[in-house]
Parts: structure tokens; sequence; C-alpha cells
């Protein structure tokens, strides 16, 4: 039997989507709670710092605006505990590489003092996800494969 | 004393006598006991309750469960949203390609931060009472729900206290089940006293072993008062004293649990949880987990002193009091 075939055949047996009120799917907090739905970004800039903390890890990066000036943005990611499990440590994302951010800017745009969005998709300038090389980071020219 | 540390000896004698060969391959302290050390990962996919297209099918087959392992490698390969406790497994069974996240308005951050989860077998992590489902909740705990439901819905930001104990930083609440997001604990041992520490917010359970009384019924912890004792190799841990602002699931200030944890080889601890609250649930019921040794050390989870998004949960909601203030013109001369 291939592989397609025993899948639709599990697939039939199980179906569709499932409801839970268990209350154990869930992260931290609710991006909605603190983020503007109505309010999608996509950024591309430098990474200036990274704070590796809890209960979420924050990138902050600096953004070129079309004319010219230049704003800070903070972006919210996950905790990370399981990056570290994987490897990834403070040195594998360095600072100055570009990336790109899909997300929603915070419900309060006061911006100050700098701006904030929920990093719902991390990506390098070439489209790959931030930490999802084979071995390593997958950053680009960061070292962290070689040995 | 003297007569407790007899029976002591006894009760350990019968029980490596019965459990014969198995018993002598766990690893054991110098007293003898299960040596319970090190650190346990809850990664595993199990959801908690059965799901309801899987209610007459209690354990998958070896097949399925490589079916579902490939599955999982494929769906979350870092291109959906991240999945958390139970959505995983929801996602896998239903080979949702599109997997979005529970909060569909923002979504959430990709699946690379959060754990690969592995499978077994069963298909509920309850397996008591045998539907693998939490039993109805009592009238008494429906109506607390929705009076706590609307509350929420009309004051959902109004000041920190709105928010719920994880948001905080004060506590997840015992047992923490959630897996695949912190889900690590170490355990240290001593012959009088067992402490376990979740990697999340780094709550402690120091859980004494010296036959001391339960705490007045008056004094009221947020992760409850643990009491423990060995039943041949199985440690068994009592809790209750547990605070009415600190919940598991919809459970009330009644609520008891007793653990059972038990060594099943040296790289296996099966952590069964009994949950008793009979004003919230119309009967008791049975939750087992299998923990994983892990090599990895705990990390730390310093939340309160990280927490900046408190700040942006409190600060997004003033900000759309003051703009919906400005649209009606109200305060306004």
């Amino acid at each position: 039997m291939g592989s397609t075939s025993r899948r639709r055949l599990i697939a039939g047996a199980f179906i569709a989507v499932l409801s839970l009120s268990a209350g154990s799917s869930q992260a931290h907090h609710a991006f909605s709670a603190e983020f503007d739905s109505e309010a999608p970004v996509q950024l591309t800039g430098e990474v200036t710092k990274i704070q590796w903390i809890n209960p979420h890890a924050w990138f902050h990066f600096k953004v070129v605006n079309e004319d010219g000036s230049e704003t800070q943005w903070m972006i919210e990611g996950g905790t990370p505990n399981a990056l570290m499990r994987r490897g990834i440590n403070r040195s594998s994302l360095p600072i100055g590489t570009e990336i790109v951010v899909q997300g929603y800017q915070s419900k309060d745009k006061k911006c100050q003092p700098a701006c904030r969005a929920n990093g719902r998709d991390m990506t390098f300038a070439d489209g790959r996800k931030l930490f999802m090389g084979s071995s390593g980071t997958g950053a680009p020219e960061d070292g962290a494969d070689s040995g | 004393m003297l007569i407790r540390s007899l029976c002591t000896t006894l009760v350990l004698s019968i029980s490596l006598a019965i459990s014969g060969a198995s018993a002598a391959e766990i690893p054991r302290t110098p007293d003898g006991r299960p040596d319970l050390q090190g650190v346990w990962a809850n990664i595993n996919a199990t959801p908690l309750e059965r799901p309801e297209q899987l209610s007459d099918k209690a354990e998958l087959t070896d097949e399925e469960v490589a079916e579902l392992e490939k599955r999982h490698d494929l769906l979350f390969n870092g291109e959906t949203d991240a999945a958390f406790g139970d959505s995983v497994f929801e996602a896998v069974i239903a080979n949702d390609e599109e997997h979005e996240s529970y909060d569909p308005e923002t979504g959430n951050y990709n699946h690379f931060w959060v754990e690969g989860r592995t499978f077994e077998n069963r298909t509920s992590l309850i397996v008591d009472p045998p539907n693998g489902r939490i039993p109805p909740l009592t009238p008494e705990a429906q109506a607390r729900d929705e009076a706590h439901t609307a509350y929420v819905a009309a004051h959902p930001a109004d000041s920190y206290t709105d928010r719920i104990n994880s948001d905080r930083c004060i506590t997840f609440g015992a047992p923490f089940i959630g897996a695949g997001y912190n889900g690590y604990f170490q355990i240290a041992q001593t012959p009088d006293t067992i402490v376990v520490m979740q990697e999340m917010a780094h709550e402690s359970r120091i859980i004494p072993l010296d036959n001391r009384p339960q705490l007045d019924a008056e004094i009221r912890n947020w992760i409850g008062e643990p009491r423990g004792h060995w039943e041949g190799d199985t440690l068994v841990v009592e809790t209750r004293n547990f605070s009415s602002k600190s919940t598991f699931l919809q459970s009330s200030e009644n609520l008891n649990l007793t653990e059972r944890y038990t060594l099943v080889d040296a790289d296996t601890l099966q952590w069964s949880v009994r949950i008793e609250d009979d004003s919230t649930w119309t009967q008791p019921w049975t939750l087992v987990i299998n923990l994983k040794k892990s090599d990895d050390p705990i990390y730390e989870y310093a939340c309160h002193e990280g927490n900046l998004s408190m700040e942006g949960i409190l600060g997004g909601h003033r900000a759309q009091e003051a703009e919906a203030l400005a649209v009606s013109g109200g305060g306004k001369e």
C-alpha cells in the first residue's frame, strides 16, 4: 500500500476538526489580547538587539522608511527555551542580519520607545524561516554550522 | 519512629518481592526507593480528551502511530502557526495542512518556537472514565463558569487583576499538564522530601514524606499543599488546600489531587493524576502522562521579570478605550 493510500485510509478513520474545552492548547497569552488584527504589518529591517527572555523573546530591529527616516520596532516571539534545546543560542542570529516580519501592530500605537508587533512569520530576506536549518541555525554565514 | 521505619522497610521488601526482576532494573536511591531524580519531559501529543471521532478507539495501531509521526513532521515543518497542547494532535488527525492558531485574529508565531512532539498508542490522557472524556460539570460549576465568562467579556483588561494567573506570571496551576511548551520537570529527592520543579514559571512543589498533618483548611495556596508517601515503589501525592483564585480547568478551591508517580523503566515515569472536585465535576476523573527522561537541563523561565506582554495588553486596551471615546465625542465639552 502506497503512503498516499494509507494516508487516505487513516484519514477516513479519523476525519475532521476536533473541539476540545480542555484549555491546554494555548501559549502564555493570546496574541489577540495585545495586537490589533486590523493593523497587519510587513517589515524588513536589520536586527539591532535580541532579548532572549521569557515569557516571550523580543527582537529589536531598525526599519528604514520610504522617506529615509528610521523606525525602531520590537517584535514579540515565543519562549526561547525550546530553541535552546535545539542548539539555538544568543549568537545564532547575529546583530545586523536582515529579517522580514509579518505580523500585527500592537493595539497601543504610541511607538514609545519603539513600535511593537507580533512576529507571526519571521524569515530571512530570502524567505527561509529563521531557525529552521537542517543543522545549526540556518542563518546565512553565521558560522554555527562549522564543525 | 522505629515502628514507622520497620513498617517502611517491610512495605518496601514486600513491594520488591512482588514486582520481582523488573523492580531491580529501575534506578534506586541508597535507601532503596525508586530514584525519580532527573529531568522529565512532557512532549507527547496525546490529547487530554479522546476526540469524538475516535470514541470507539482507545488505542492506535503501531502503523497508525507511525503515520501520525510522519504527518506531524510534514505539517509542522515551520510553515504553519505554532500549535500548542492538544491542537497538535487535532491538526495531525485532521491532516490539516493549513493549520492556523487557536487565535485566528492575529495568528501565532512560527512553529519553530515550540517543541517537536512524540506520539504513543493512546488517544487520550484520560483513562477514567473509560470514554476518555472529562465528566460533565455540575450545575454549580456551570453557573460559575458562565458568570466568569460574562465578567471576562465585560472586563477583559480593566486591570492586571482581570488577566488570568498565567498572564500575570503568578502560576500555571497544578497539575501543569501542558505538553511541548516548557513541559519539563526536575525532581530532587531525599528520604523525607520530594521536590518537583517545573520549567514553566519555575513553580516548585515541595512534597513532605514525613506523615505531617494536612494544613488547616483556612490556609490556601496557589498550587495547593501536597503530602506524599510511598506505596511500594509508587510515590503517592495528595494535594488539597487550593486557593479559590487558582484553577485547573474550571476547578474550585475544593480540588483534591491524588498523584501516583511510578518509574516504569529508567527512562519512563508514569504520572497518574486523579482529579476530584465535587463542586465542579459530576465524578472524579483520572489522567495519565508518560514522562520521558531528558538529558537536557531545565532552563530559566523568569516570567515576571520579562513580562512586557502585560504592559502591552493593558496599554492596548487603554488605547482602544481612548479611541472609542474620541470617536463618540465623550469627555469633550
